[in-house]
């Protein structure tokens, strides 16, 4: 919780709630962003990571954290950039990410 | 507070009320925990009915914080009185490790106030939230028949299966055991999100459960800003929530 406010005061900006949902082949992404507009949302892919910045309405957030949302979220392993789905719906945005197929060898077991 | 205050101890938590010695009301409680659902209704009820403050819950277990409302240096656990009902009001989740606890004494004090029945205002995590505009709101009594009424008279639905866990899982479990008229209202919720829209459900329901009418509008137009302002308390609901599942061995939820 320190280290969040600390985040915050120095980057000026508000870290926004978020949650990691993992599934066999993807990663389900939200993150609690009210006050929006769906078309001023940044959204960048890395291999493992997801970098989310987005201006929110001036009247929402206290002069303590600026009005802007700006979040890195890792992830546990990499990820297909191509293969992101997302979306904004009632001040979430979710964003559905491909795992990348793992390059397991198979060994026969004798 | 004043010392006209009656002291009962309960184990850990001490009661400081002024009630009368028969209550015979509703008492509604809404801890934080899923989506703060039950937290952010009780809170808005008695921001709206403005009940009289009537006393608070201590613990040497307790953060040292001091909640400041409108200037004014509050308790973090509070109880209030109105016609119809008595609230409790926390402004923090109960610490995991004393769940237990605070659960017995809140209902030996229940059954010493000699107070009609307890409803836990709560959430329910729905993974697909988003999409849903208006919550479903279910019930969970001690007494099977009991939740069937109450699903009959709240348009509800009884929760048939799954897990409840947490404070409010806990206060229904002690209630169970010693034959008390407990019951549990879980709207569908975010799990790690404050939810003012899944609270507005639950206090929807409110006139035909305690004959308390409270105007949801405020709520929700504010919905916003009651979203960005609860973001702390959130976060360390969600560790505690977290903390316990680890203790139970279940997954984070709380279905």
């Amino acid at each position: 919780m320190r280290l969040i406010k600390e985040v915050e005061s120095r980057t000026g900006c508000i870290m926004p709630l978020y949650n990691v949902v993992e599934t066999e082949d993807m990663y389900v992404v939200t993150v609690d962003m009210p006050g929006v507009k769906r078309d001023e949302i940044e959204l960048q892919v890395f291999e493992n990571q997801l970098a989310i910045e987005a201006p929110c309405r001036s009247d929402l957030p206290s002069r303590r954290y600026g009005n802007k949302y700006k979040v890195l979220i890792d992830l546990p392993r990499p990820i297909n950039p191509e293969q992101v789905k997302a979306r904004y719906v009632q001040g979430v945005l979710e964003v559905r990410v491909s795992k990348k197929a793992g390059r397991g060898v198979r060994i026969p077991v004798e | 507070m004043k010392p006209s205050f009656v002291e009962k101890v309960y184990s850990d938590f001490v009661f400081y009320d002024k009630l009368p010695a028969k209550v015979d009301k509703t008492l509604l409680v809404g801890f934080p925990d899923t989506g703060l659902v039950g937290a952010i209704a009780v809170s808005y009820l008695a921001e709206q009915l403005k009940p009289e403050e009537k006393g608070y819950v201590d613990s040497s277990e307790l953060p040292p914080i001091i909640p400041v409302r409108r200037s004014e240096p509050k308790e973090l656990i509070r109880i209030y009185e109105r016609k119809n009902c008595v609230l409790i009001v926390s402004e923090i989740p109960i610490p995991p490790a004393f769940i237990r606890s605070f659960s017995e004494s809140l209902l030996d004090w229940v059954e010493e106030k000699k107070i009609k029945d307890v409803i836990c205002l709560t959430g329910v995590t729905e993974p697909r939230r988003i999409e849903i505009e208006t919550p479903k709101v279910f019930v969970l009594s001690a007494d099977v028949k009991r939740s069937e009424e109450l699903a009959r008279v709240l348009d509800a639905e009884v929760f048939t299966e799954g897990f409840v866990t947490g404070i409010h899982a806990e206060i229904l479990r002690v209630g169970m055991r010693r034959g008390m008229d407990v019951s549990i209202l879980l709207a569908q919720s975010h799990l790690n999100y404050p939810d003012p829209g899944a609270a507005a459900q639950l206090l929807n329901r409110l006139p035909k459960l305690v004959n308390e009418h409270v105007d949801v509008k405020q709520l929700l137009e504010s919905e916003e800003m009651v979203r960005m302002q609860l973001r702390d308390l959130m976060r360390r609901t969600s560790e505690a929530m977290v903390q316990k599942s680890r203790e139970m061995e279940l997954p984070p939820v709380y279905r």
